[in-house]
């Protein structure tokens, strides 16, 4: 057992993974310098980057060489950019100019009923964008419970997933729509379409 | 190709909306889940680091578990001749992560736990509250029941959400994955900074998210699930998911003797790594012994095996080899906290969360700057944001040092220097003086307490994970320290170049 890894590792397919992610990482990055999309090295790079699921999965097993090889080319591109960035260009003087030299001549006060309109629509945005959408989820992952024909650990993880996935994506429709009256209608429908499914109301 | 995944102006601008939206309303406490978690995810090398002088022994024997355990019984009837006999003793075993033994025993309110001596005696008693606080802080910002977990899982599912809201608010993320033009005005520096390390981080921040939200919201989704499904009998669920726990019969017997079952554990399964054990109404013909033993080369966070006073195995948890939800389930902790490869896996955990906490404040600054171009000041609010950044990571360097005389109180101690520094930030009105005095103080409380360590614990404050943990507070106080000194030589020759502009007021 490796003391470093606290497991056993197979150091040569782990090395080669290294390499992939960098070779990969370093044909986007050519890529990106280039003034015209040059989409077979930008294919080339992405398509490398999956393929090294294959050989951390051989270097550290299945389950952990896959976390790695999803996490891992994200944190050598952001080195990759460290390096390549010039930052003895950065601009000091930055903050000073838009915190300071751009500070408009007006300050805008909030008057007391905009801002009691304000918390009205945060407390309006928690009960469709958080609470609806939420019952939204969970009735249709309710729904995926009862159709799914398998153990009860499997139909429990995966509904569970299920909701995982779905909720944030109905948050971030619902928040991206200007008014709140069409989700709202959709969430409740949607919640009690797919109770009638469940053996909630029989 | 781009054209197929293009979203219209009026999608982009929703998602940005949205993203802007949900990133507003969690950024305080995602930030502060954030940094503890960068924290957490060094907690067995912190738990070392505040008993730095405890041995370390790299195996046991396990007549000397029967025995730590006969003297635990043993403390408990001298100590507490009124009490009930101890409803569950456990061991932790010594292994390569946390290479350290224990014994400890519950019966509500009592509770006990002590390391245990070469010759089976029972040593100081075991003592990582600060640990345990940080960690709680992080899964449940210290609300007690379930509420404080709810509402971090409901952080993870916002997290996402604005994952998803971001890369659809930005067309162009991938095409300009590498572009940090670090020579412009202070708000397009931070936008490439928060969208360069936001597109690379998604994989990771994906997993954090998910495996969190996962866990903070178990309770509220197998209540659901059991309500409608089971006539509210949870049990159904987790006895599928868990080992269920054996039930009491009240009828005293001879305590059970472990030795010879950890023998033949460690002989009929050579890949497993025993790190604990615990034994359920002990004593008593109820007595239960559990294994658990981690699996090192998979990501599941370990296998349980059940034996009855006899030592006869009765059950196996299942975790390894079970069904695939069970699998997925067993591996969202250590795919969450990041203990899957030893020290490299938790640096880049480490880092990638670091940068996680810098993506709220780069989307903080963006929000105040194009709210500051718009004609909209918020000056309060931003020394508020500053006293989240630098005063969340003060007050827990604060309730570190406190640790040392007062570790009963933690958690007043973290909420009240918060609340202190929130104040403090609203009568001072120059956010940066406030950000240098907080980063100044934020340096001060960590030399202190890297001093007071190197004198309490010695030469065993520079040896092992204590190395590692005062190594990470030295980084620290440097990186604190060259940032101040940047502050400061900026701040001048603000003060020398900008004599003719005021100051933004309330």
């Amino acid at each position: 057992m490796n003391s470093w890894f606290l497991s056993t590792l197979s150091p040569w397919p782990l090395l080669l993974g290294l390499v992939v992610i960098i070779a990969a990482v370093g044909l986007l990055y050519r890529a990106w310098r280039r003034s015209q999309r040059d989409w077979p090295m930008v294919s080339l790079g992405w398509v490398a980057l999956l393929l090294v699921h294959w050989p951390l999965g051989l270097a550290l097993g299945f389950d952990r060489g896959w976390a790695v090889a999803a996490i891992l080319p994200g944190f050598i591109a952001l080195l990759w950019i460290a390096m390549t960035t010039p930052w003895q260009h950065w601009n000091h003087h930055a903050r000073q100019k838009s915190g300071r030299g751009s500070t408009p001549s007006v300050t805008n006060k909030v008057a007391l009923r905009t801002r009691a309109n304000q918390t009205g629509q945060v407390l309006m945005q928690v009960l469709v964008v958080g609470i609806l959408s939420f019952a939204t989820a969970v009735s249709i992952a309710l729904v995926l419970f009862s159709l799914l024909d398998t153990s009860v650990a499997n139909r429990t993880v995966y509904s569970a997933l299920l909701v995982m996935v779905l909720w944030p994506i109905l948050m971030v429709w619902s928040k991206a729509k200007k008014s709140l009256v069409k989700p709202a209608i959709y969430f409740g429908g949607v919640t009690v379409g797919a109770l009638l499914f469940t053996p909630v109301f029989f | 190709m781009s054209k197929f995944f293009k979203l219209s102006p009026d999608a982009v601008r929703a998602s940005l909306k949205a993203h802007s939206g949900l990133g507003l309303f969690i950024a305080a406490l995602l930030y502060l889940v954030c940094i503890t978690g960068v924290i957490s995810v060094f907690y067995p090398d912190i738990e070392r680091w505040e008993q730095a002088n405890i041995s370390e022994p790299k195996n046991y024997d396990p007549a000397i578990v029967q025995k730590a355990l006969e003297n635990l019984l043993a403390w408990h009837k001298h100590t507490n001749p009124h009490a009930k006999t101890f409803e569950d003793v456990w061991v932790t075993l010594p292994t390569v992560e946390m290479p350290r033994f224990s014994v400890g025993g519950q019966i509500p309110p009592i509770e006990a736990q002590f390391f245990v001596n070469a010759d089976g005696s029972l040593g100081e008693k075991v003592d990582h509250e600060w640990t345990h606080f940080i960690v709680k802080l992080h899964y449940a910002l210290t609300i007690p029941g379930i509420w404080g977990m709810v509402l971090v899982g409901i952080i993870g599912m916002i997290l996402v959400s604005m994952v998803i809201s971001g890369i659809a608010a930005h067309p162009t993320i991938f095409k300009n994955a590498f572009s940090l033009r670090v020579n412009r005005g202070f708000r397009q520096q931070q936008i490439d900074l928060h969208n360069r390390i936001g597109v690379w981080s998604t994989p990771f921040i994906l997993a954090i998210a998910i495996t969190g939200a996962l866990i903070g919201l178990s309770q509220i989704l197998l209540v659901a699930f059991a309500s409608t499904f089971y006539k509210g009998d949870t049990t159904a669920i987790t006895n599928a998911l868990y080992m269920p726990h054996p039930e009491p019969t009240n009828v005293a017997a001879p305590f059970m003797n472990v030795a010879p079952v950890l023998e033949k554990f460690s002989q009929e399964h050579t890949a497993l790594l025993p790190y604990y054990f615990s034994i359920h109404f002990p004593e008593t013909t109820a007595q239960t012994l559990e294994i658990g033993a981690y699996l090192p080369d998979r990501l599941v966070w370990y296998e349980a095996f059940q034996f009855n006073s006899q030592g006869e195995q009765i059950k196996r948890l299942g975790w390894s080899d079970g069904d695939v939800g069970t699998q997925i389930y067993a591996s969202t902790y250590r795919l969450h906290f990041g203990h899957f490869g030893g020290l490299p896996i938790k640096i880049l955990y480490a880092l990638l969360g670091l940068g996680m906490g810098y993506l709220c404040v780069t989307g903080m600054n963006i929000w105040f700057r194009r709210q500051q171009q718009a004609g909209n000041l918020y000056p309060k609010l931003e020394r508020s944001w500053v006293a989240v950044v630098w005063g969340f990571p003060v007050a827990i360097a604060t309730s570190l040092l406190v640790d040392n005389w007062w570790s009963t109180q933690l958690i007043a101690v973290f909420w009240s220097s918060s609340l202190i520094i929130f104040i403090f930030a609203l009568l001072i009105q120059d956010h940066q003086k406030i950000s240098i005095m907080l980063r100044s103080l934020l340096a001060g409380l960590l030399t202190l307490v890297l001093i007071i360590h190197l004198n309490k614990f010695g030469g065993d404050a520079v040896s092992g994970a204590s190395l590692l943990v005062n190594i990470l507070l030295v980084i620290t106080v440097v990186l604190l320290g060259l940032g101040l000194k940047a502050s400061y030589s900026l701040s001048k020759e603000q003060k020398n170049a900008v004599t003719d502009v005021s100051p933004m007021t309330d």
